[in-house]
């Protein structure tokens, strides 16, 4: 009796019932038949956009093998509990690469933030390949820019022997 | 693009070769994009998240502990900044309502046009309507549906980093999904 709970493959290899096999294989080939005919609608009705196809082309400029990368180890979205009444708290970020760490804060005005150790670095913000512009750094590392990054962004830094790049971010 | 190239073009883009690049871009794309899809973003949203998991492959390039599974990589890490866009909302709407994030899908008017344009109307009436069924199948088959169907097939492996699902869920789910998807198409047809 518990053949005829609308699952005929649960039972299809149990006692050699031909009719049972046969139909789910019918019904695996009937779905291996609308798997395809879906992935043919979604690349007709929902195709990868051309220009994010073209970004993604031109992200091979980011690689750069020379700088290292200071990775995300605290970004408040995540790690941090909501403060309930609280709706447009900072976005609070830190990135860390061996011994140097960078603290960035992001609001609606801009960026500011601090490297540490202290000490002076020539600090770009990135928004994607080929679009960087500084920020004002004091001889202390702490650096302010008015312009919010919007999108992806990323933080070159060059000290006087190394060049860092934080982990690509959205803000 | 066959799955097992991937682990080689990895290599040859961290040695320079654009055309390795080109291929990981032409054949990763869709992938990624279904991700993006699947969680239901705005577009501005998605075209973020889409634009960050390159900018961050191409930083992580030469650093991918296991380039053989870059596919997982990409999934993995689109998943999690679409998740951070989703919390991000929540938090500042300040609310648990989950209607926040079930936003109905955007208009497909340029989408349309090129579907009137196509000659054998019927095949694109159907390809409209499987694609609207499968819009209001329920989150879960929706989700797994459209990164299943993301072309070249993803493996497993992959669907699994993209949606924080078992790996061993995703048969049975799949076949759940698609039999749901046939009957409601079956019930159309024949009303």
């Amino acid at each position: 009796m518990n053949k005829d709970n609308g699952f005929p493959y649960d039972g299809a290899n149990g006692d050699g019932d031909g009719d049972e096999s046969a139909d789910a294989l019918l019904e695996a080939t009937a779905d291996a038949l609308l798997e395809e005919e879906l992935r043919q609608a979604a690349a007709v009705l929902d195709p990868v956009p051309d220009f994010l196809r073209q970004l993604a082309l031109e992200a091979y400029a980011l690689h750069d093998l020379d700088a290292r990368i200071a990775e995300l180890t605290f970004d408040s979205l995540v790690d941090a509990l909501p403060v309930r009444g609280v709706t447009d708290a900072p976005r609070m970020l830190t990135f860390r690469a061996g011994a140097l760490t960078v603290d960035v804060e992001v609001t609606g005005e801009g960026l500011i933030g601090q490297v540490l150790p202290p000490g002076s670095a020539r600090i770009e913000v990135l928004g994607g390949p080929g679009a960087a512009r500084p920020v004002a750094v004091d001889s202390l590392g702490r650096f302010l820019s008015d312009d919010p990054p919007r999108g992806p962004f990323a933080l070159r830094l060059r000290t006087g022997t190394e060049v860092i790049v934080t982990e690509w971010l959205r803000a | 693009m066959d799955r097992t190239e991937v682990g080689a073009l990895v290599r040859s883009a961290v040695d320079g070769d654009a055309a390795a690049w080109k291929a990981l871009v032409e054949g990763m794309s869709p992938l990624v994009w279904s991700v993006v899809r699947a969680h239901r973003l705005s577009d501005a949203d998605g075209h973020e998240v889409y634009q960050t998991v390159w900018f961050r492959f191409a930083q992580h390039l030469g650093r991918i502990r296991e380039p053989d599974k870059t596919g997982a990589w990409l999934a993995s890490t689109a998943r999690h900044e679409c998740l951070k866009v989703i919390k991000g909302m929540t938090r500042l709407t300040l609310t648990d309502d989950p209607q926040v994030l079930d936003r109905a899908s955007d208009d497909r008017t340029p989408e349309q046009t090129l579907i009137d344009s196509e000659e054998a109307a019927d095949r694109a009436e159907r390809v409209r309507r499987l694609w609207q069924e499968l819009d209001e199948l329920g989150e879960r088959c929706r989700q797994l549906l459209r990164v299943l169907v993301s072309s070249p097939p993803p493996s497993y492996v992959e669907i699994s980093a993209a949606l924080g699902i078992a790996v061993g869920s995703i048969g049975p789910l799949r076949q759940r999904c698609l039999r749901r998807l046939r009957a409601r198409m079956d019930q159309r047809g024949a009303a």
